[in-house]
C-alpha cells in the first residue's frame, strides 16, 4: 500500500507545482524606483555595496558616488543593503522613492546569508553546524585546488594530503571517521553534486561546510559525511570590471633523508654481511670503484608553478555575466612529473517579468593534463614506492651513460637490476581529462513569498589515459623487451533535476519558510581500453601500429537517485528557531525492498541575546543550538545484491591443450558472497552548539560537540578464507561510534591604524568500533611489503586502523641480558629486545599491542591578517597532535638484508664499540628479525607548519588611476616555509588516502616548499 | 502578459519530465553474469571448472602469488634447498624464526580453500544442470572432486588441523567453522578420490590435455594412502597406474622441465602455464629467473642444498660421472656442468662463468624460456611417472616386496642413466628411497621434499625427526627447528583474526 502511494507521489507532486506554477503568472503588479545614498558613518560613499529587494533576487550596486537606482515590485516592502565589513541593513520602504542609507561598520558578519542545502538562509538563523568559509582568506593561499586550501580553516574539516604529487586530490574528512566504508563527503557546485577537484578556486564565491545532520539532512543519501557546498561568482549589476590574479612560484622539495653514500654503503654492508656470516659483496669491496650517485638529486627537480586568472564580471538589471578564465601549471618536483589545468566559466542571470523570473545559466569547462607518478596509496597490500625504488637505489650506479642509445647507464651485472632516474623518465603515462559543468537554475517567484525553483545541471567528464613504454634494457629485472603501449577513455555521464517550491513569509514575530522538493539523478560510467604488448618500434604511440598480443577492455555501469525532501524552518521573536527536515531517497544500488531509505533531523536555537531580559552589554551573541537527525551513505558500487558471477582475468583463467603455448579458457563462477539484503548505512547525528559573540561580535566563539552513531556500515566484510570466497562481500556489516569537538574564534580589530584579525579553529574527534563484520572479525592491514608486515588492526573496542604492533624495550647489549630475557633465542647483542607483553615466555604475534593511529587528537588553524596603510600581511599556521605515523620507509631504509641501499643513520648502528647506539646492528641475515613492525619505527607526527606567510602592497588609488588600473596589489610569500615536528619522514601530513592504513607512511612523495610572487589587479 | 510564455513552457515540460515511477531507480545489470544468467550451458560449467583448477595457481592466480607465495612455503624448509639470504623472500620459513602471519603458508590455505569453495559450486550445481550429457555432468564432477581431494591434502598435510568444507556456504552463520580432525579430512580425500576415480574421463582430447583424468585421481589416492602408511592399498593403487600401459618414463629426464614433455607420457598430473598473451592474459611463472645465476639474468633466490649436491655426485652414471638427471638437474662446479642462460638462450659451461657467479651451485629445472615471452609458460608436475614408480617401490618395500621395490627404483635410474641399485635390505631400501632416490630424482619439484620429510617423522615406520634429519643435512638454522611446532604450518593469523573458532598449532 505504502508502496503504491510513493510511486504515485512524484507525478501528483509535479502537477501541483504546475497549478502552482500558472495561478499567479496572471497577475502581475507593476514596478516603481527607487534611489539612494550608501554611505558609511563617517559619511564617506560606499563603492559596490548590495542593494537588494528582501528574498528576492532583484538588487543592484552602488556606484562610485554610493548612489543606486533600483526598480522594485509595487509589493516590495523592505531593501536590504549589505557590504562586506559591514553590518546588513534591511529598511522598510514604506512607500518612499529615495531611501538614504549609513552603514555600520562591523566586523561581525551576523547577518550574513549562508547558502545550504536547496537554498539561503540568514546565518543568524542557522540551528544546524554550518562553517562558512572566508573564501577571501584561503583564495590568498597558493594551492591549484580548494580542498588544499581547505586544510586549517574550518574545524571539523580535516584535509590531509594522500601524497604530495601535483594534482592529486588530498583526502578530506569532516569530523573525523564515520564509517569503515566510504568517508567521502558530498560536494554540491551551484546545486548540484559535481566534481570539486575541476572547480578552479579563484571562481569560488562561498563555500559552507554542513557538519550535523540537521544541515545535511537535505542531502540524506550522501551525507553522512558531510556535505561542501560550493557557490561560484555570479556578474553584478555595473560597469564591466576586470580582474586579473596571478602568481609565480618555485617550488623545491625538503630532502631530508640522508642515504649512505657509497663509502658509507661499503662500510655498512661489509659489517653487515660479516654479522650476518655472509661473503662480503664483491663490489664493496674497494671504495675507489664504481660511482657515488645521489640517486635522490636525480630524480627530483625544482619546480616552477604559475597560475594566471582573469575575470570579466558586470551586467544590466536584465542580464548579468560573470566570466572567467584560468590556467595552472606545475612542473612537477619529480622528473617527468608535472600538472596543468585549464578553466573557463560563464555564469549568466536575466532577470524578466518585471524580476519575478531568474534564468541563471552557467557552464564551466576545465581540461586537465598530467603526467603521472603511481604512487602505492591506500588500503590492502603494499606495491612499491617510486621514491623508495629511488633511494634504495646503490649509489655505485651511474645514472647516465652517452653510449647508451637512451642516454641512461645499465648497470654492470654485479650491481642488479634498474635504473631509477632511466625508468622514470622513459615512462610516458599521461591523462587529459576534461570536465564540463553545465547549469541552469530558473526562480520564479509566484505570489506573496512563494517561489518555484527548478535546477538541471549535467556533468560530463571525458578522461583519456596513455601510457607508453619503449624497450629498454637495465638489467633482467628492468627491462622491457617490446615497447608497450596502453589507452584507456572513460567517459562520465552526470544528470541532476531539482524541482522545488519555497514558501517564505514573516506573520508578525512568527517566521515561517517552508521548503519542498522532489530531486533526480543519474549518473553513467563508461569506459574503454586497449593495450598492445609490442609495437614494431619504440617510436610508434598508437594501438593500431602495434604487432603483439593485444587487449580490449571497458567498463558500463549506471546508477540513479530519486529523491522527495522538504524543510520547515520557523522562528518567534528572532528567539526562539526551530528546523525540521525529512528526505526520501530511493537508490538504485540497492534491491527491490531496501531502495529507500528515510532520512530526518530537527534542531532547535535559543537567541538568548535577543530576550529583553538578557542585557550583558558586552556579550552580543548568545545562542545555544541543539539538533538530532539521521544521514544516509550509498557510495558503494552498482547491482552489489545480485549474486554476482565473476569472469575472466589472472584469477579464474586457466589454460589447456596439447600445445606448448596452451589456449587460455576463461574461467568463471562465484568469488565472494550474495549479499541481496544489502541496503542503506545509517548515521544519527546529535550536534550541541554554542555560538557566543562579544563586544558587538568584535570576539566571536562558536563550539560544537557532536556524537554520531553509525549502523548497517557498509563495509568489505572478512570473511574467513575457508568459505572459498576470495573477495570480501561488500556489505552492512558494522556499527561505530565517533565523538568529536569543534571550536573556533574570530577576532576583528577594525578602525584603528592597523587592522587586524585572529582567526583560529580547533577540532578533534575520537571513533569507536562497537560491531564488525558477521563475527566480530579483526581488519588487518597497513602493509608494509607485498602480503607482509601489517602495521594496523581494527577491531571491536577500539578505533579504526589502529596501529598493532611488536614492542620494543631497547637493545641487548650483551648475551648475559639475552639469556636472561630468555625469549629470543636467536638474538645477539645489538638487537633488539622484544617485549613479552602477556608473559607467556615466547614472543609471539600476541605480544603485540595496540599502538594510537594516524588520526590526530586534535588539529588546529591559526590564521592572523594584519592590515596597515597599504600594506597587508598574512601568516596562517596548521597543526595537528597526537596522530602516529608508521615510518615504514625508515624500516625499508634500515634493512641491511637486501642488496640496496640504506640509511646514512646505519653508520652509526650498534656495534660492541658504538654500545650506546638505539640502531639496531647491521646484520644481513637480521636473525632476530630486527625489521618486524614495531614501535621502533613508529613516530609522533604532530607537527605545526607554517603554512602561508604572505605580505601584499595596495597600490594608492590615486597611483594606480593614473596608470588606468582601479586597484592594483602586489604581494610576495612562501608557502609550507617551516615545519616543526619530531616526525623523521619526509613529511608528517601525508597521510596515506586509506582508512585502515592511515599514518602508514610507504615513502610518498613530499609536500614542497614554495616561494611565490604574486598580483591581483582590478580595471 | 500571456499565460503561455515560452518560458513557461519549459519549465511546465521541465516538471513533466520528472514525473515518473520507481522505474528510474530500477537500472538494468549490463555489466556481470549473475547467478541467474549463469550455470546453464554446457560452457558454463565448463567455465566453472576451469576457475576450479586456476586456484593451483595460487588465490589471486597471480605469478607472485605462486613463486613467492606457495612454492616457498612448500619448498623452502625442506633439505634439498637454501635460500639465497639476501632475499627477504621465505626467508624467515626457512630459518625457522617465521611468525604465525608468515604471508607463505597463508597462500598455501587461501589458494586450497579457494579450489574447495570453487569445487564446491561444480559439484553442488553442475549435477541439476539438464544441458549437459550424463557423460559430461560425471567428468565434470569428477574432476572437481580431484581437485578437492588435492587441496584437502595439501591443507592436512601443511596444515593437518583444518576446517572440512564440502558445501559453498553463503549464510553467514555458518562461514565460522571449527577444525576436522585429521582422519576426517584425509576421509574426505579418499571419498572423493574413490569417487573420482570411476567417474572420471581415461584421457582428454588435445584441446583438453591438462585436465585431470581417472589416473591422476588414483595417482593421487595412492599418494594419500602412502601418507597414511596404508602400505596394501597405496601399492595396488600404484600398480593400477602403472599396469594401465598409458604412463611411461620421458626418454630424456630434462624434458619434464624445458616444456617439451609437458602433458606428455610422464605427466599425470601438471599444474598448467602458458605464453599465450592474447587478450590481457597472463598465465605464466617466473622460475625461469627464479633459479637462474645473476649471471644469466636471473634472481637467483634459491639454491640446491650443500648436502643434495654431495648426495647427487654419488649419483653415478656408467662412466663413473655423475649420472644425467643429475647434470640436468643442477649447474655445478664440474666439467661436463652447463646451464640455459637467459642472456643468450644457449647452455653455457660452468667453466666459463665460473668467475662471474655469486653462489657455487644452482639448480637447472625450469630454467628455460620456452614460449620466448620473459616468464615462462612451461608446466609446473605435480605427480609425474617417476613420482609414482618410487611411491609404488616404497610401498612395496614396506611390505616386504624389496625385490619388486628395485626393479620399480631402476627403471626410474636407468632412464636417468645411472647405474641400477643391486639388491638391498629392506631397511636399507628405505634410506635409500628416503634419502637419495626421492631427493636426487624429485630435487626441488613442486611439493615434494618438505612433505617426505614431514610424513616420515610423522608416520610409525622407521619415523626419522625432521630435525635430526636437517641438522644432519646441514640445513642452516636448522637449530631453531623445534618439534612438533615446525612439523606444521602455523594456522595463518590473517584467518585466526577472522575466525575465532579455530584453534592454534601446537607450539604456535
Amino acid at each position: 500500500m505504502y508502496q503504491k502511494i510513493t510511486k504515485h507521489l512524484p507525478l501528483c507532486f509535479a502537477w501541483m507545482l504546475l497549478g502552482l506554477l500558472l495561478s499567479p503568472a496572471l497577475g502581475s503588479t507593476p514596478d516603481k524606483i527607487i534611489s539612494g545614498v550608501v554611505s558609511d558613518a563617517s559619511g564617506m560613499p560606499l563603492i559596490g555595496v548590495n542593494v537588494s529587494v528582501e528574498n528576492s533576487a532583484i538588487g543592484t550596486i552602488t556606484e562610485v558616488d554610493g548612489s543606486y537606482r533600483l526598480s522594485v515590485p509595487d509589493n516590495a516592502n523592505v531593501l536590504e543593503f549589505s557590504y562586506v565589513g559591514f553590518l546588513t541593513q534591511r529598511v522598510e520602504i514604506n512607500g518612499r522613492t529615495t531611501i538614504n542609507v549609513t552603514l555600520q561598520s562591523n566586523n561581525l558578519l551576523l547577518d550574513e546569508v549562508v547558502v545550504i542545502g536547496y537554498g539561503r538562509q540568514k546565518k543568524s538563523d542557522l540551528t544546524g553546524a554550518v562553517s562558512s568559509v572566508n573564501v577571501g582568506e584561503i583564495q590568498k593561499l597558493p594551492t591549484a585546488d580548494i580542498t588544499t586550501a581547505l586544510q586549517g580553516q574550518v574545524a571539523g574539516v580535516n584535509v590531509t594530503s594522500a601524497t604530495g604529487a601535483p594534482g592529486r586530490p588530498p583526502v578530506v574528512r569532516i569530523r573525523g571517521l564515520g564509517t569503515i566504508g566510504s568517508n567521502e563527503p558530498l560536494y554540491v557546485i551551484d546545486g548540484i553534486p559535481g566534481d570539486i577537484a575541476y572547480v578552479n578556486p579563484s571562481d569560488i564565491e562561498s563555500l559552507n561546510v554542513l557538519r550535523d545532520a540537521s544541515a545535511a539532512t537535505i542531502y540524506g543519501s550522501r551525507a553522512s559525511n558531510g556535505v561542501v557546498i560550493v557557490t561560484t561568482k555570479r556578474g553584478k549589476t555595473g560597469e564591466p570590471r576586470v580582474t586579473l590574479n596571478s602568481f609565480i612560484g618555485t617550488h623545491s622539495l625538503t630532502n631530508n633523508v640522508e642515504m649512505a653514500n657509497k663509502a658509507q654503503y661499503n662500510q655498512i654492508m661489509k659489517e653487515a654481511r660479516a654479522n650476518g656470516g655472509d661473503d662480503p659483496l664483491e663490489f664493496t669491496l674497494d671504495d675507489s670503484q664504481y660511482a657515488d650517485t645521489n640517486w635522490p638529486d636525480a630524480f627530483m627537480k625544482d619546480a616552477f608553478e604559475q597560475k594566471y586568472d582573469l575575470g570579466i564580471s558586470g551586467g544590466a538589471d536584465a542580464v548579468k555575466y560573470h566570466f572567467s578564465g584560468g590556467f595552472y601549471d606545475h612542473s612537477g618536483t619529480v622528473i617527468n612529473t608535472g600538472f596543468q589545468r585549464y578553466n573557463a566559466r560563464l555564469n549568466l542571470d536575466f532577470s524578466l517579468l518585471n524580476n519575478r523570473l531568474t534564468i541563471s545559466p552557467g557552464i564551466g569547462y576545465a581540461r586537465t593534463n598530467s603526467k603521472n607518478i603511481f604512487e602505492p596509496t591506500g588500503e590492502g597490500n603494499a606495491s612499491f614506492s617510486p621514491f623508495l625504488y629511488t633511494y634504495s637505489a646503490l649509489p655505485h650506479k651511474e645514472v647516465y651513460d652517452s653510449n647508451s642509445p637512451n642516454g641512461f647507464a645499465v648497470p654492470p651485472n654485479i650491481l642488479g637490476s634498474g635504473n631509477p632516474v632511466g625508468e622514470r623518465s622513459l615512462e610516458k603515462d599521461q591523462n587529459e581529462n576534461d570536465y564540463l559543468q553545465l547549469g541552469i537554475s530558473t526562480d520564479l517567484k509566484i505570489y506573496d513569498g512563494l517561489s518555484y525553483q527548478f535546477q538541471f545541471g549535467a556533468n560530463v567528464g571525458n578522461n583519456y589515459n596513455f601510457y607508453h613504454l619503449p624497450a629498454y634494457f637495465f638489467g633482467p629485472q628492468a627491462l622491457v623487451e617490446d615497447p608497450f603501449i596502453s589507452e584507456n577513455r572513460s567517459r562520465l555521464n552526470q544528470w541532476t533535476m531539482n524541482n522545488l517550491l519555497n514558501y517564505q513569509k514573516d506573520f508578525g514575530d512568527h517566521s515561517l519558510g517552508l521548503m519542498a522538493g522532489i530531486s533526480r539523478e543519474k549518473s553513467q560510467f563508461r569506459s574503454t581500453g586497449g593495450v598492445n604488448r609490442k609495437l614494431p618500434s619504440s617510436s610508434l604511440e598508437s594501438l593500431s601500429s602495434g604487432i603483439g598480443d593485444e587487449a580490449s577492455f571497458g567498463f558500463n555501469s549506471t546508477n540513479t537517485l530519486q529523491s522527495y525532501f522538504g524543510r520547515l524552518s520557523y522562528n518567534f521573536g528572532n528567539r526562539y528557531f526551530v528546523q525540521g527536515s525529512i528526505r526520501r531517497d530511493g537508490s538504485s544500488r540497492f534491491g527491490s525492498d531496501n531502495r529507500y531509505g528515510n532520512f530526518y533531523s530537527v534542531s532547535l536555537g535559543w537567541a538568548i541575546h535577543n530576550e529583553n531580559f538578557f542585557n550583558v552589554d558586552a556579550i552580543s551573541e548568545l545562542k545555544p543550538r541543539f539538533s538530532y537527525g539521521t544521514l544516509g551513505n550509498q557510495n558503494i558500487g552498482d547491482h552489489l545484491f545480485l549474486a554476482r558471477i565473476a569472469s575472466g582475468g589472472a584469477q579464474l583463467n586457466y589454460p589447456f591443450g596439447d600445445a606448448a603455448r596452451q589456449a587460455i579458457m576463461v574461467g568463471a563462477l562465484s568469488t565472494t558472497l550474495p549479499t541481496p539484503n544489502i541496503k542503506w548505512e545509517e548515521t544519527a547525528t546529535t550536534n550541541i552548539g554554542l555560538d557566543l559573540g562579544l563586544w558587538e561580535d568584535k570576539w566571536m566563539l562558536t563550539f560544537d560537540y557532536f556524537i554520531a552513531n553509525t549502523t548497517d556500515m557498509l563495509v568489505s566484510v572478512p570473511v574467513p578464507a575457508s568459505s572459498g570466497i576470495t573477495t570480501f562481500p561488500l556489505t552492512n556489516g558494522g556499527e561505530m561510534e565517533n565523538k568529536g569537538w569543534e571550536f573556533s574564534t574570530t577576532y576583528r580589530n577594525r578602525g584603528g591604524k592597523l587592522d587586524f584579525d585572529i582567526i583560529a579553529n580547533l577540532s578533534g574527534s575520537k571513533n569507536k568500533v562497537t560491531k564488525l563484520g558477521f563475527a566480530d572479525e579483526s581488519f588487518t592491514d597497513g602493509y608494509i611489503e607485498f602480503e607482509n608486515f601489517p602495521t594496523t588492526r581494527t577491531e571491536v573496542g577500539g578505533e579504526i586502523g589502529r596501529f598493532y604492533l611488536y614492542q620494543t624495550d631497547g637493545i641487548f647489549k650483551s648475551q648475559a641480558e639475552i639469556d636472561a630475557h630468555g625469549i629470543q633465542p636467536n638474538a645477539q647483542p645489538g638487537d633488539f629486545k622484544f617485549v613479552d607483553t602477556n608473559g607467556d615466555g615466547t614472543l609471539s604475534d600476541d605480544d603485540k599491542v595496540f599502538f594510537g593511529s594516524g588520526l590526530p587528537k586534535f588539529e588546529y588553524g591559526l590564521t592572523l591578517n594584519a592590515y596597515y596603510k597599504h600594506f597587508d600581511f598574512s601568516i596562517f599556521l596548521q597543526g595537528t597532535q597526537g596522530n602516529n605515523m608508521y615510518n615504514g620507509m625508515k624500516m625499508w631504509l634500515y634493512r641491511t638484508d637486501r642488496i640496496e641501499n640504506v640509511s646514512a643513520d646505519l653508520v652509526n648502528a650498534w656495534s660492541p664499540s658504538n654500545p650506546d647506539s638505539d640502531i639496531p646492528r647491521n646484520v644481513s641475515t637480521d636473525p632476530n628479525s630486527n625489521i618486524r613492525p614495531s614501535d621502533y619505527f613508529l613516530e609522533d607526527a604532530s607537527y605545526l607548519r607554517l603554512r602561508n606567510l604572505q605580505i601584499g602592497f595596495t597600490l594608492p588609488e590615486a597611483t594606480s588611476k593614473t596608470i588606468g588600473i582601479s586597484s592594483a596589489r602586489i604581494y610576495a610569500g612562501a608557502y609550507n616555509l617551516l615545519t616543526i615536528t619530531g616526525y623523521s619522514g619526509f613529511d608528517p601530513g601525508i597521510g596515506n588516502s586509506g582508512l585502515l592504513s592511515r599514518g602508514v607512511d610507504r615513502g610518498f612523495y613530499p609536500l614542497t616548499k614554495s616561494f611565490v610572487f604574486g598580483l591581483n589587479l582590478g580595471f | 502578459m500571456k499565460i503561455f510564455h515560452p518560458i513557461f513552457l519549459f519549465i511546465l515540460l521541465a516538471s513533466f519530465a520528472t514525473s515518473c515511477s520507481d522505474d528510474f531507480i530500477d537500472v538494468e545489470n549490463k555489466e556481470t553474469l549473475t547467478e541467474e544468467s549463469f550455470w546453464q550451458t554446457e560452457e558454463h560449467a565448463i567455465q566453472a571448472l576451469t576457475a576450479t583448477y586456476a586456484a593451483l595457481q595460487s588465490a589471486s592466480g597471480s605469478k607472485w602469488a605462486f613463486f613467492e607465495e606457495m612454492y616457498i612455503a612448500m619448498a623452502y624448509r625442506g633439505d634439498d634447498i637454501v635460500n639465497n639470504s639476501s632475499e627477504i623472500y621465505g626467508r624467515s620459513l626457512a630459518n625457522f624464526t617465521n611468525t604465525t602471519d608468515e604471508s607463505a603458508p597463508f597462500n598455501v590455505w587461501q589458494a586450497s580453500y579457494a579450489g574447495i569453495g570453487r569445487a564446491n559450486q561444480v559439484i553442488e550445481r553442475v549435477p541439476g544442470m539438464d544441458a549437459l550429457s550424463n557423460e559430461t555432468r560425471n567428468a565434470i564432477v569428477g574432476e572437481a572432486k580431484f581437485l578437492r581431494a588435492l587441496y584437502y591434502f595439501w591443507l592436512v598435510t601443511g596444515f593437518e588441523n583444518v576446517p572440512l568444507v564440502t558445501k559453498f556456504e553463503t549464510n553467514p552463520d555458518f562461514l565460522f567453522p571449527s577444525q576436522a580432525t585429521p582422519a576426517q579430512v584425509w576421509s574426505q580425500i579418499e571419498t572423493d578420490l574413490r569417487e573420482a576415480e570411476t567417474i572420471m574421463q581415461d584421457s582428454h582430447g588435445p584441446s583438453w590435455k591438462g585436465r585431470a583424468t581417472k589416473w591422476s585421481a588414483k595417482a593421487l589416492l595412492g599418494k594419500a594412502y602412502l601418507f597414511q602408511e596404508k602400505w596394501t592399498e597405496a601399492a595396488s593403487k600404484f600398480k593400477e597406474v602403472v599396469d594401465s600401459g598409458k604412463f611411461d618414463l620421458l626418454p630424456n629426464y630434462d624434458d619434464n622441465f624445458n616444456g617439451r614433455g609437458e602433458n606428455g607420457v610422464e605427466s599425470i598430473f601438471e599444474i598448467q602455464f602458458t605464453g599465450d598473451r592474447s587478450n590481457g592474459n597472463d598465465e605464466r611463472h617466473p622460475f625461469n629467473f627464479e633459479v637462474s645465476p645473476y649471471t644469466f639474468g636471473g634472481w637467483e633466490l634459491f639454491y640446491p642444498s650443500e648436502w643434495l649436491v654431495e648426495e647427487m655426485k654419488t649419483d653415478l652414471g656408467a662412466d663413473g660421472n655423475p649420472s644425467e638427471r643429475v647434470y640436468q638437474s643442477i649447474f655445478f662446479d664440474d666439467p661436463q656442468s652447463d646451464m640455459y642462460s637467459l642472456y643468450g638462450g644457449d647452455n653455457v659451461p660452468y667453466a666459463d662463468v665460473a668467475g662471474e657467479l655469486n653462489h657455487p651451485k644452482y639448480f637447472k629445472k625450469y630454467a628455460y624460456n620456452v614460449d620466448e615471452n620473459y616468464y615462462t609458460g612451461t608446466n609446473i608436475v605435480l605427480i609425474r611417472y617417476a613420482d609414482v614408480l618410487l611411491m609404488y617401490a616404497e610401498a612395496l618395500n614396506e611390505i616386504g616386496k624389496t625385490t619388486e621395490a628395485i626393479d620399480e627404483i631402476n627403471k626410474v635410474r636407468v632412464r636417468g642413466k645411472a647405474v641400477p641399485l643391486a639388491s638391498l635390505t629392506k631397511d636399507e631400501l628405505r634410506t635409500q628411497i628416503r634419502h637419495h632416490e626421492r631427493p636426487v630424482e624429485l630435487a626441488m619439484e613442486y611439493g615434494i621434499r618438505w612433505f617426505d620429510l614431514y610424513r616420515w617423522s610423522r608416520g610409525n615406520t622407521a619415523p626419522e625427526s625432521i630435525k635430526a634429519t636437517l641438522e644432519a643435512h646441514g640445513k642452516p638454522f636448522a637449530g631453531n627447528f623445534v618439534e612438533p611446532k615446525h612439523q606444521l604450518f602455523p594456522i595463518p593469523l590473517q584467518e585466526m583474526n577472522i575466525n575465532q573458532n579455530l584453534k592454534q598449532n601446537p607450539g604456535w
